[in-house]
């Protein structure tokens, strides 16, 4: 387990994704209603970025550029078959610093 | 855990990741379905008259199909991932999805849809003029298919013997759909003598969903059903025309590409076709080429014309739940003989090249469908 620090919180859009990179990994971040989430970044369908993806509800879904195919970012599950699921992050906010543990 | 100690924390780097996977550049990519889609007011400049001072937008066809919704505010799913109008637009898309060179397919693929024979030709004229004109000329990564009205096929060919002196033209592209008959007709003969002539490929590209004129589509309520499976139901029936009614033994040297009809569906189609043309070979020389010919019998069996006359555009790759049986649909489709890769960019259904570096896929394969298969199977450079 390791901490990347992604940035300060205003560094984060409101509804919009960014991606970076902790470690080997590349990580969507998305701050939806005032909350954060981490999710692995690359769709498993076509390979397409999450993080290039829009915020479709309230309730913190990313729907994929490509295809949409909607994941959950609470638990990285896909809405319409929760058997499939990405990979999500701990991520927390520390003074100024947003923190995921990878 | 207490973040707020750990000494070790390190900074992640914001990044934009390319989703397009970086071995592409390790090929000569081919996308042999690439949806061109010139603005209407450039267009127009090359629409004859009077259709040019009547037509100051797309014409208005067919309607719209019932599950459009289904894919969000964009409309038709034909322009999800953008628009490319001119040869530098293209060069630019080519560029970011790893392609190094493309078939244009004509994007606006309502137009082909439409009823009215003669301001379809004079759009189809307009659109080649264009290509051939400003297009073609910017770049020998750009190669494009002849549109036609292929509902009209004396016109068609007329049409393709009109540009086919132009090189960067290296097929004629037509659709399958609900509401036209199997382009494998004798009617349409016209259309396979002048692209035989003129070393010309011809593709039939799913399209025309316009489910109001068929009771197959009428039936149909949801985007999988009509975008995703009755392509393919639609694409084998209009390969079983090609086949049982003589195509490709009056024109043994003819080339087709099946684009976007699915491929996984071969296996049943060979074994069946073969069992059921050996159980019941009388009806095939009353077929009018047969007649024509004074031919009994089909020259090969049915299964057999895929390796002579057929190959299939890739897109869109569909991964069975098992990842096991990708492998074995790949050998049982001899996928890495008979696919080669298109895009349908940019199109709801765009198809980037990813899927090509699955393990299952040879590398030998993978040369094969992302280049040489295209290379080969057309008679002009590409």
């Amino acid at each position: 387990m390791a901490e990347y620090v992604v940035g300060k919180i205003d560094d984060i859009p409101e509804g919009k994704g960014i991606a970076v990179e902790a470690g080997r990994r590349t990580i969507a971040i998305f701050r939806v209603a005032g909350k954060l989430y981490a999710i692995a970044n690359r769709c498993p369908h076509k390979g397409a970025s999450l993080c290039e993806g829009e915020v479709v509800c309230e309730d913190g879904i990313v729907r994929c550029p490509w295809h949409h195919w909607n994941w959950q970012l609470g638990d990285g599950k896909l809405e319409t078959d929760p058997r499939q699921g990405l990979r999500t992050y701990p991520i927390a906010v520390d003074g100024d610093d947003v923190v995921i543990t990878v | 855990m207490n973040i707020a100690t750990n000494p070790n924390r390190q900074p992640a780097k914001r990044v934009k990741p390319n989703p397009i996977d970086p071995r592409a550049h390790n090929y000569k990519v081919v996308d042999t379905d690439f949806h061109f889609i010139p603005d209407w007011e450039v267009l127009r400049k090359f629409l004859k008259e009077p259709f040019r001072t009547e037509l100051t937008k797309y014409p208005p066809v067919g309607g719209d199909y019932t599950p459009q919704y289904a894919i969000g505010l964009e409309g038709t799913g034909q322009e999800t991932m953008g628009r490319a109008s001119t040869a530098a637009e293209v060069l630019k898309v080519l560029d970011e999805i790893g392609v190094e060179s493309v078939l244009l397919s004509p994007g606006f693929q309502r137009p082909q849809s439409m009823f009215h024979p003669a301001m379809l030709s004079a759009i189809a004229a307009a659109y080649n003029d264009y290509l051939a004109a400003e297009v073609l000329p910017a770049s020998p990564r750009i190669k494009a298919e002849i549109m036609i009205n292929h509902r009209d096929p004396a016109a068609g060919a007329a049409e393709i013997r009109r540009v086919a002196k132009h090189p960067g033209f290296l097929s004629v592209y037509t659709e399958f759909g609900g509401n036209y008959e199997p382009i494998g007709t004798s009617r349409h003969d016209p259309i396979y003598d002048a692209a035989i002539e003129n070393d010309l490929t011809v593709t039939s590209h799913v399209g025309t969903f316009y489910q109001q004129f068929t009771p197959l589509h009428q039936g149909t309520r949801t985007w999988s059903e009509l975008v995703g499976i009755s392509a393919v139901s639609i694409s084998m029936a209009y390969v079983g025309s090609m086949i049982f009614q003589g195509l490709f033994d009056k024109y043994p040297t003819l080339r087709v590409i099946i684009k976007e009809g699915g491929f996984w569906w071969l296996p049943e189609f060979m074994a069946r076709s073969d069992d059921y043309y050996l159980s019941h070979p009388g009806d095939i020389k009353l077929t009018e080429r047969k007649l024509e010919a004074g031919e009994q019998f089909l020259n090969k069996l049915p299964s057999e014309y895929f390796e002579s006359n057929i190959r299939f555009s890739s897109q869109p790759v569909c991964f069975p739940r098992d990842p096991r049986h990708f492998k074995m649909l790949m050998e049982l489709c001899r996928g890495e003989d008979m696919l080669m890769y298109s895009s349908d960019w940019p199109h709801a259904t765009f198809d980037p090249i990813n899927w090509a570096f699955d393990p299952a896929i040879s590398e030998e394969g993978r040369k094969k469908i992302l280049e040489d298969n295209a290379r080969n199977w057309f008679r002009r450079p590409f």
